[in-house]
Order: C-alpha cells, then structure tokens, then sequence
C-alpha cells in the first residue's frame, strides 16, 4: 500500500510540476473552462438520467429504469473504453519502476486509477440521480440507494476489462506482426465502429417507455450481465449479487493481470534483414510533409483520438443516406396545438445547409490533430530545428495534415447529405465552404493552443495526445465556435426568409474567412517564434 | 567554419548557460570541448546548431549567421546531440531517406553513401528494421550516418562515443578524421579525456558557463596530461 500511496504522490507531483513551468495564469483559465465544461457535462449527464428516471417511474418501469441508467453509463464508459484502448501499458518510466522495489500491481494499479475514476463518475453521475428518484418516487427503500452506491464502483471494471483486452490485442499485434501498425490501427477502427453499432441498439433497448412491466423484464433479460447487476441492486438477489461480483470482479483481476502482461511481456522484433532497401527521393517540403503523416499514422493513439469524430460523422452520414430523411423524423417532429407537426417538411435548402452545417461541425469541434502535433514531437524536436526546415514549412505540414485528414471524408458527408436532402447547388456549395473554413479554423486553433502548451517532456504520449492541456483548451473553443455558428441559422429559421438565410450564412463565412486568416498570421509570426524557442 | 564570439546565453529564470565565450574552428580541424556536468558544453552546441536562441554574441558557419540566416546555415552542418532520441515509429531507412531528402542528397549519392557507412557501422542489415527495436549503440550509428550522409562542412557532436562499441568508436574516429581531411571541420563535446587527447588539434575547457583555456593540444597541455591539466584548470577556477 505504501509503493502504492508513493506512486500516485509523485504522479501527482508531476502533475502540478508540469502545471507549475507554464506559468500560473493559463491554468487558472484553463481550469476555469475545465470546470465549466465538466459541470455542463455533468449536468446534461445527470439531468438525462433523472428525467428517463422520473418518466420510467412515473410509468411503473422502476427497476428498468436502474437497468436504462446502467446501460447509458455504460455506453459512456465503453467509449472511453474503447478510446483508452489505444494506450500503451508501457511509458518511459515504466523500466525505472519495474527495477525498483515495488509490486507490479502497485505500477499497475496507479496507472489505472486515472481510467477507473473517470469510468466511476461516468457510471456515478447517472446512476445516483435515478436511484435518488426510484428510492423517492417508486420503492421508498433506501436499500436500494446503498446497493447502487456500492455496486456503482463495481460496474467500470466492464468497460475497463474490454479496453484492456483491446489494447493488449493491439499492443501484440504491434509488435510480433509484420504490419502490426496498420493492423492495430485497423482494429482500433473496427472498434469504434463496432461500438457505433452497437450503441444504437443499446440505447433503443433503453429509451422504450410503452413497456408494461413484465416486458420490461424480458427486454432486460436480453443483456443479461446488465440484467444481473439491475437485479442484484433493485431486489438484492442473491444469484445475481453473485453474478454481479463475478462479472465485475473477475474482469478487474484480468484487467490488472493484463496489465501486468503488457508492461513486463516480451519484446517482438521484426526482421526486415532481407527486404530490399528503397531509396526514393523526395523534394524537402514533401518529405516534412510525408514524415508528419507518418508520425500520425504510426501512433494508434494519435490517430484513434483524432479520428473518431470522423469516423462518427460518416458512420452517421452513411446512416441517414441509408434509412433515409424519415430516420430523422423523430428528432424533427414538434407538438403544436395538440398536433405533430413534422419539421422535416418545412425544410428548404438553405435551412439544409444549416442543419448539414451544424452537424458536420459538430464532429469537426472534436476532430483535430494540431493541438497535440507539437507536443508529440517530444525530446525528438532537436531533428526538426536543427535540420534546414523553414518552421513556417514544419507548421504548415502539421495543418495540411489535419485538413487532408478531414476534409475529405467532411467533402464525401456534404455531397451524401446534399444528396439525400435535395437542397441544391448553392446550398451544397456554402456547405462546403462553411464546413472546410470551420475545419481550417479549428485546425489553426489548435495549432495555436497546440504551440503555447506545448509539452515535450512527456512520458507517454497519451499525456498529450488525449490530456494535454491544448487538446482541452482546443476541444471548448472549438465547441464554442461550432455552438455560435448555430445561433446565426436558428434565427434564420425563426425569420423563415431564404434571402435570410442566405445573408447570415454568408456573412458567417466571411467572418469565419477572416478569423482563418487571422489565426494563420498569429502562427506564421508568434508561431514560428514559439516553435523556435521550444527545447525538447 | 565556426565562429562564436561573446556568446551569451541566459536560461530563462536566471540562470547563466554560457558568458561571454568566444572560440573559432578552422576547416580541417577537429575540436575537442571539454567540461564537468552542467559546465555549458551542451548550451554551447545547442546554441550552435540552432537549436537554443542566446541573447548576445554571434555565432557563424562558414560565414553564415545562425541567428539571421538559419536553414542556410543549418544546411552546411550536421548536428548528432548525446541522446539520439529518432522517429522510433519508422525505419532507419525510412529516416535516412528523410534526411537525406532534406538536404537533398541525390539518390545515386544516398545509396552509396548509406551503404558504405551502414556497412563500415555494421548496421546495413538492421536499416529496414523500426528505430524502436534498435539499442543506444545502433540508434547512435544511425545518427552518426545521418550526419555524415550529407557530407556537412561542420559536424557538431555531443557526446558522439556515448553507447558505442570499440569497434564502432573507432570506425567513426576514422571517418572524423577523412572528413576533415577534406577540408571540413568537427566541433564535439566528450567526457573522455583520452579520446580529446588523442584525436583533437584543437581543444576549449570550459568551466561555469565560461571558457578557461583553449588552443592546440601542446598549448593547453605541454608536458603534463590533460587529465591532470582538465583537473588543474577546473579546481582554479573555483
């Protein structure tokens, strides 16, 4: 216990350590709009979980909604999972902690806390307002209160286990295959996909409120390890207390043993000996260029970070071009006068742009590269600086990267979407010019956050790439630009005029050009400065 | 081919990196910079190569300013720092053909040029293997043949014979010394005071940021070792 309590002091020391070089205003700031952001999470989390809670009881569904609340948190913490799975168990230093006096399980376990804690509150803050509603509105047991509470703590250790067991996979694979890269990556990809196919179905299963009750039963029976733990907290049944231990338990012991595996196992080296040696040329831009999309694609972790809002914007795209505008109609229908009126028909084409617009720059608030593209570089950013590279040449290499990376698949969405809505030339048009300028400003953001928080002393590029305080900072601004280009096309839609709508829209594009063309001066004169002073 | 004079340079928070340290390598030459830890030696070749910016002095390559004229000026040197920390996700062919499109070495000159190095370095089998399977030792040939692949006037070392095996330590003294042979110069910090001794013309001692004594080896040493003259100086300037 004591390695264990030394361990997670000096993490933390670290961790105020590095808060403390880069001076104390930008923190106070950048926690200021940590909390914020969090609070709005925590609060948009807890208050979905109340008002499903509150109408489920209201219908007499009290245990299926402790079962629903347990499905949401997990569909949370299986995304985190699956994105932490990109994680190496092994950082810097790992050796120097294997070499000293200490339990693997202490390394282990300190290592973990971070993600178990995070999965905790995910599962916490969802849970606890629907068992505060079914002990106050539907059982009046407070037994029940107590049993969510400790089994709470319990239910991360699911989500945990799979994203251990993903990123030992690719972690193997990393290493002892030929193409282990490519393949993790690809795997990574099947998993995110996999998790959107899934979610959906989870969250139908969850959302349905014309059940009775015994059909609510066989729909929770239809994911029995969900069922276990509703059953081991609403009626304390002792079978499914113990199958609620076994499934939580057992996968926690794996997921330390996995761990384990992956910070001690063995190393695979590939031969490549006999491959013959190429030696193409390339002109020095291109090879910047070429060597920052390397960079990328070599790190799973990287790319899986950057790549998962894309890759939900086309999974999503591809949906509705799928089922068509009618899969929409649930999100687009209002009552007014005691009538639903369906929104979807009102739609003309530039109203389409707008809501095309909202959509796709909702996933591009969250797909970015730049803000972590300098601190990834780390101690190796003596090679950049000290070989005959313009920066502004090494800093336009980090934005191509980001914008050839998006923008095409952003192109492939607007022309699906432009199709299926019908909304015409120039609608489609300021689609395009509105999502490729909100990417390419989001994109300069970050690389401007991504250059006054830069970080090279990492020990684990997780640190920057998913915790770095420029990917935070990036992630809120960019959410704030993406939530204020919603207001101009809301009261477009509230005047109901074409012409309207047109104007706000161009105007939005401009101010957008111009602030693009801002952010580009700021990183062509502080950028290059800035990337000059950095020392790895 | 190195010119510094008056070098200064202040770490942010106060501390002094180097003060006022003048010094010139002349084409041909080998120099040896010599110190304890922490004496400047590493401020000095970062400032050199560009990589640290100093708030006085004046540092040329060829007659090239670092500070006015940077990639013209990094494109003449070649810079190996003491813990070669490469693309770990790519291979070492990957990285030379990076570095060699960089400076852009033609590709009939690349492959002659990596092969004779990789196989005098005893690395040529390992290149298509990933930099991240590779020990110190290879990950410093690797780096050594990076700096020499584009036939640099000035070659800036720290620390070069760090996690080098005898054979490979003695292989790249050898290619130093062709290289000056041509009329290029190298400018290296070591710990190793017999290897200053043996293969330097010229050697600086530097103590706290400041430099203590320079020369040719008879002038800084005379008759006594360096071993014995490196400890003297340092003790005095205490």
């Amino acid at each position: 216990m004591r390695s264990l309590y030394l361990l997670l002091r000096t993490e933390f020391l670290s961790l105020v350590g590095s808060f403390n070089r880069k001076g104390k205003t930008p923190v106070v700031v950048a926690a200021i709009l940590l909390i914020i952001f969090g609070l709005f999470m925590i609060g948009t989390m807890a208050l979905t979980g109340a008002v499903t809670a509150h109408e489920l009881v209201e219908k007499d569904l009290t245990e299926f909604s402790i079962f629903v609340s347990i499905t949401l948190s997990m569909i949370i913490a299986l995304m985190f999972g699956v994105v932490n799975s990109t994680r190496d168990a092994k950082s810097n230093d790992t050796g120097m902690l294997l070499a000293m006096p200490i339990p693997k399980a202490s390394i282990v376990i300190a290592k973990l806390l971070g993600m178990y804690l995070l999965d905790v509150l995910c599962t916490m803050v969802m849970l606890v307002p629907t068992l505060w509603i079914v002990c106050e509105q539907g059982k009046q047991s407070y037994d029940v209160f107590a049993r969510g509470l400790l089994i709470g703590f319990l239910i991360p250790a699911l989500p945990l286990f799979i994203s251990l067991l993903i990123s030992g996979l690719m972690s193997y694979l990393r290493k002892a295959t030929k193409f282990g890269q490519m393949a993790s990556s690809s795997l990574s990809i099947a998993a995110v996909l996999l998790y959107m196919f899934v979610v959906p179905r989870m969250s139908n299963l969850a959302n349905e409120l014309d059940l009775t009750p015994a059909e609510s039963i066989s729909k929770m029976k239809l994911i029995p390890p969900f069922y276990w733990i509703t059953e081991a907290i609403y009626n304390a049944d002792p079978l499914c207390i113990l199958l609620t231990l076994l499934i939580t338990l057992i996968p926690l012991v794996l997921a330390v043993y996995i761990h384990t595996r992956g910070l001690t196992g063995v190393e695979f080296h590939v031969d490549n000996s006999k491959k013959a040696r190429s030696f193409k040329t390339n002109s020095s831009r291109m090879a910047v260029l070429k060597m920052e999309f390397k960079r990328y694609f070599s790190s799973t972790n990287y790319v899986m970070n950057t790549l998962f809002g894309t890759l939900a914007m086309l999974a999503i795209t591809i949906m509705i071009a799928v089922q068509g505008l009618g899969s929409l109609a649930e999100f687009g229908t209002v009552e007014f006068n005691g009538k639903s009126v369906a929104l979807l028909d009102y739609l003309t084409g530039p109203l389409w742009t707008c809501i095309w617009m909202i959509f796709i720059n909702f996933f591009g608030s969250v797909t970015f590269t730049t803000p972590s593209s300098v601190s990834i570089e780390g101690k190796r950013i003596w090679l950049s600086k000290s070989l005959p590279i313009e920066t502004k040449d090494i800093l336009n290499s980090k934005i191509l990267v980001s914008l050839l990376i998006y923008q095409p698949l952003s192109f492939v969405c607007c022309v699906i979407l432009a199709i299926v809505s019908k909304c015409g030339i120039l609608p489609f048009l300021l689609l395009v010019l509105s999502t490729s300028l909100f990417q390419l400003l989001t994109t300069l953001v970050g690389l401007i956050f991504g250059l006054i928080y830069a970080r090279l002393d990492w020990t684990n590029e997780a640190q920057v790439i998913k915790n770095g305080l420029a990917v935070i900072l990036s992630m809120v601004v960019n959410m704030l630009l993406a939530f204020l280009m919603c207001i101009a096309p809301f009261i477009a839609v509230i005047i109901g005029k074409t012409v309207v709508t047109y104007s706000i829209l161009g105007i939005e594009i401009a101010v957008m050009a111009g602030l693009c063309a801002g952010a580009y001066a700021i990183i062509t004169h502080y950028g290059v400065r800035k990337y000059e002073s950095l020392n790895g | 081919m190195l010119k510094i004079e008056h070098l200064t340079k202040t770490y942010p928070g106060g501390k002094v990196g180097v003060s006022d340290l003048s010094l010139e390598v002349k084409p041909g030459e080998i120099y040896g910079f010599i110190g304890h830890n922490g004496a400047g030696k590493t401020t000095t070749i970062k400032a050199i190569v560009g990589l640290h910016k100093f708030e006085a002095g004046k540092i040329t390559i060829d007659g090239i300013s670092i500070s006015d004229e940077p990639v013209k000026a990094k494109s003449i040197l070649a810079y190996i720092p003491d813990n070669p920390e490469l693309y770990d996700n790519l291979s070492g062919m990957q990285y030379l053909n990076f570095v060699a499109d960089i400076f852009n070495v033609p590709k009939h000159d690349r492959k002659a040029r990596i092969e004779s190095y990789a196989e005098s370095l005893e690395i040529l089998s390992a290149l298509n293997n990933q930099i991240a399977s590779y020990s110190h030792g290879m990950k410093q040939k690797l780096a050594i043949i990076a700096a020499f692949l584009h036939h640099p006037k000035l070659l800036v070392m720290d620390e070069p014979f760090v996690g080098l095996d005898p054979k490979a330590a003695f292989t790249v003294k050898k290619i130093m010394r062709e290289s000056c042979d041509h009329g290029n110069a190298i400018f290296f910090s070591t710990h190793v005071l017999e290897v200053a001794e043996k293969l330097c013309d010229k050697i600086a001692i530097i103590k706290d940021g400041k430099l203590v004594a320079s020369g040719t080896m008879e002038e800084v040493k005379g008759n006594a070792s360096l071993e014995e003259v490196f400890l003297g100086i340092t003790e005095e300037a205490k």
